[in-house]
């Protein structure tokens, strides 16, 4: 029965479904172009977890920092956001800057990450951060070839690998992971040719 | 009246002209007084249900397989393309005013598949972050409102599925997971819709079955602790309250299978009553409750309480609702049993050390319930009552003759004195129907 409720709960709904993934689009378009790209070292993962479906597992090396003085985090629940700013070493790889509850003033190259496992004192503690990228999504043809790929390279020293993650104002997305600076794609297709 | 049950009252009316008890003239008033009912088209509903199903999860397979030869903005329009479809079919369908069970079950699985495509692939082309349950959770929120607008069962059906696989996964990441209650209230006006319109159809009894299982899930997931007391608690109120639910709800006369709540109720309650009866889980009630309850946080404790609390008021607001229409003493008793429940657990906390007396009484009440359930099936002639009755009889006499907790001696008397009561019914029986 086409009753007006009907039409106007179509309508609502219509326009949330076609809004949930553009909204999704913009917020990442607008980090992939305006984002400052940082290169986030990798480091080897559980083989056994290395892969889920079809999308690399990526666990990210250097990503703790020193709680600071007079921030308060609870012992027992993880989970909370904090606001990560991210710098970089001498050598061109991401580094964290500080961290703080309310986002860094005079920078927009921070991400909001999780806080993990901690451990030492209240303050001057060390704590875990996880960040909102751990996943990257392959074809599936190329995804096994990634996986021994990443643990092979990942085995010889952690500087072979990285992801390059775009940052600004509190995201961090994914733009692509770079096998020997080769993006991860066309190492194993390469690869795959050479046998 | 319903298909099979027509076309056994035109066999029967058959069968009573060929034996004369009927004259050709009366036969063919009854058989006008009674049409075929009409009936819908369920092959039509089923291959339209089944090929969205298909077409849907064959595009979400599709999208998965990444490709990655593509560029960003042309793998982001063709999340689109499934959903533009749907919402296009779905408009189409509304403003033609059209009323078909097929189309609707149809439109709804397909619309359904394609905002979890639409999601999963924006998902994967800009690698965003975040857990499954995250995605099924939006997933599920933006398809509800289809449920109401196509008045489709099927979308009601993924609703399920999905917040039931979201509590799941808030609950094994040790995340609260007691927002599941919320997103069912959201389903619960269609629940009532449905029922109201049609009672005894195939659509209710798909509903209310993949409901019940859901809750099952959901009461499940949303408790996190072990501890004993609490945990039969709930699970007495629940099954009791699933119980006098279907009293209530289901349709009475109906086949078992379009009485999900009355059976699930009995059906888990039987189960309670059987692992009850051992005397170990009396005995693990009295440990301390740090042994169970260490590793809960404030607020699992606080929603563990809550979630108890909850249903026994439900428990006792369904019973005073119910009492007067449940027929018969089984029933009456069974719908009892988190009263007894909770009688037995606080003799089991006074009587510490002595929790044989509990398990000797439950014993009594389920012999008592197996019992009654027997009689009133062979008074009735209803298998299914009298079969679900020996069935919880025989396993609580062959696992009493088994159990090694307790006496020997003690259990040996019980037998034989139960068995002599058994054969002086009967022998009364006898004598009664003799003296008739």
């Amino acid at each position: 029965m086409k009753t007006p409720f009907r039409i106007i709960l179509f309508a609502v709904m219509s326009a949330a479904i076609l809004a949930a993934p553009a909204s999704q689009i913009l917020k990442h378009e607008r980090v992939l172009r305006e984002g400052r790209a940082f290169r986030f070292r990798t480091q080897p993962v559980d083989p056994y977890d290395a892969f889920r479906g079809r999308y690399v597992r990526l666990s990210f090396a250097e990503l703790t920092a020193v709680i600071p003085p007079g921030m308060e985090l609870s012992y027992r629940s993880r989970g909370e956001d904090v606001q990560v700013a991210i710098g970089e070493d001498s050598n061109g790889f991401a580094i964290v800057r500080s961290v703080s509850k309310e986002p860094p003033a005079g920078t927009r190259d921070y991400v909001t990450m999780e806080t993990g496992w901690r451990w030492g004192q209240e303050t001057n503690g060390i704590i875990n951060l996880v960040p909102p990228f751990s996943q990257f999504f392959m074809n599936e043809k190329l995804a096994p070839l990634s996986e021994d790929a990443y643990r092979r390279l990942n085995r010889r020293t952690t500087t072979n690998v990285w992801a390059v993650v775009r940052v600004l104002d509190g995201r961090g997305v994914i733009e692509n992971l770079m096998f020997e600076g080769v993006p991860a794609a066309d190492y194993v297709r390469d690869q795959k040719l050479e046998k | 009246m319903n298909g099979s049950e027509h076309r056994r009252l035109m066999d029967e009316i058959g069968i009573w002209l060929q034996e004369g008890l009927i004259s050709g003239e009366q036969a063919a008033r009854l058989r006008e007084r009674y049409p075929v009912p009409a009936s819908k088209n369920w092959a039509l509903v089923v291959t339209s249900v089944f090929g969205s199903l298909l077409v849907g999860l064959g595009i979400i397979l599709l999208l998965a397989h990444n490709w990655d030869d593509l560029t960003r903005p042309v793998r982001a329009g063709l999340a689109y393309l499934p959903v533009l479809a749907a919402l296009g079919l779905c408009a189409w369908y509304v403003f033609s005013d059209r009323s078909s069970t097929g189309w609707r079950e149809g439109l709804g699985t397909f619309l359904g598949l394609a905002v979890g495509a639409s999601l999963a692939l924006v998902a994967q082309t800009y690698q965003v972050g975040g857990t499954f349950r995250a995605l099924t959770l939006a997933w599920m929120l933006l398809i509800l409102p289809s449920v109401y607008i196509l008045d489709a069962v099927m979308p009601a059906l993924i609703y399920l599925a999905g917040i039931t696989g979201w509590a799941v996964g808030q609950s094994s990441c040790q995340d609260n997971p007691t927002g599941y209650w919320l997103l069912l209230g959201g389903l619960i006006p269609f629940l009532i819709w449905t029922r109201r319109r049609d009672p005894g159809g195939i659509r209710n009894g798909w509903l209310m079955w993949g409901t019940a299982l859901s809750m099952i899930g959901g009461v499940a997931t949303c408790m996190h602790t072990h501890e004993p007391v609490l945990w039969f608690a709930l699970y007495a109120a629940f099954f009791a309250v699933c119980l006098l639910a279907g009293e209530l709800w289901d349709r009475p006369g109906v086949s078992l299978w379009g009485r999900p709540l009355t059976l699930l109720g009995g059906f888990g309650m039987g189960v309670m009553v059987f692992l009850y009866s051992f005397l170990w889980f009396w005995n693990d009630m009295n440990r301390d409750i740090q042994y169970y309850g260490w590793r809960r946080t404030e607020w699992q404790e606080a929603t563990d309480i809550a979630q108890v609390a909850v249903f026994m008021v439900l428990y006792v607001v369904l019973l005073v609702l119910a009492f007067r229409r449940l027929k018969g003493w089984p029933f009456r008793l069974a719908a009892c049993f988190p009263l007894v429940a909770v009688v037995l657990v606080a003799l089991n906390q006074v009587l510490e050390g002595h929790a044989i007396i509990p398990a000797v009484l439950m014993n009594g009440y389920a012999f008592v319930l197996g019992l009654l359930v027997v009689a009133e099936g062979v008074r009735e002639t209803r298998l299914d009552n009298m079969n679900a009755g020996l069935v919880l009889l025989a396993a609580l006499l062959i696992s009493r003759f088994f159990d090694a907790d307790m006496s020997i001696l003690g259990r040996g008397l019980a037998f034989i004195g139960l068995g002599i009561c058994f054969l002086a019914a009967n022998a009364i029986m006898i004598r009664r129907r003799r003296a008739l």
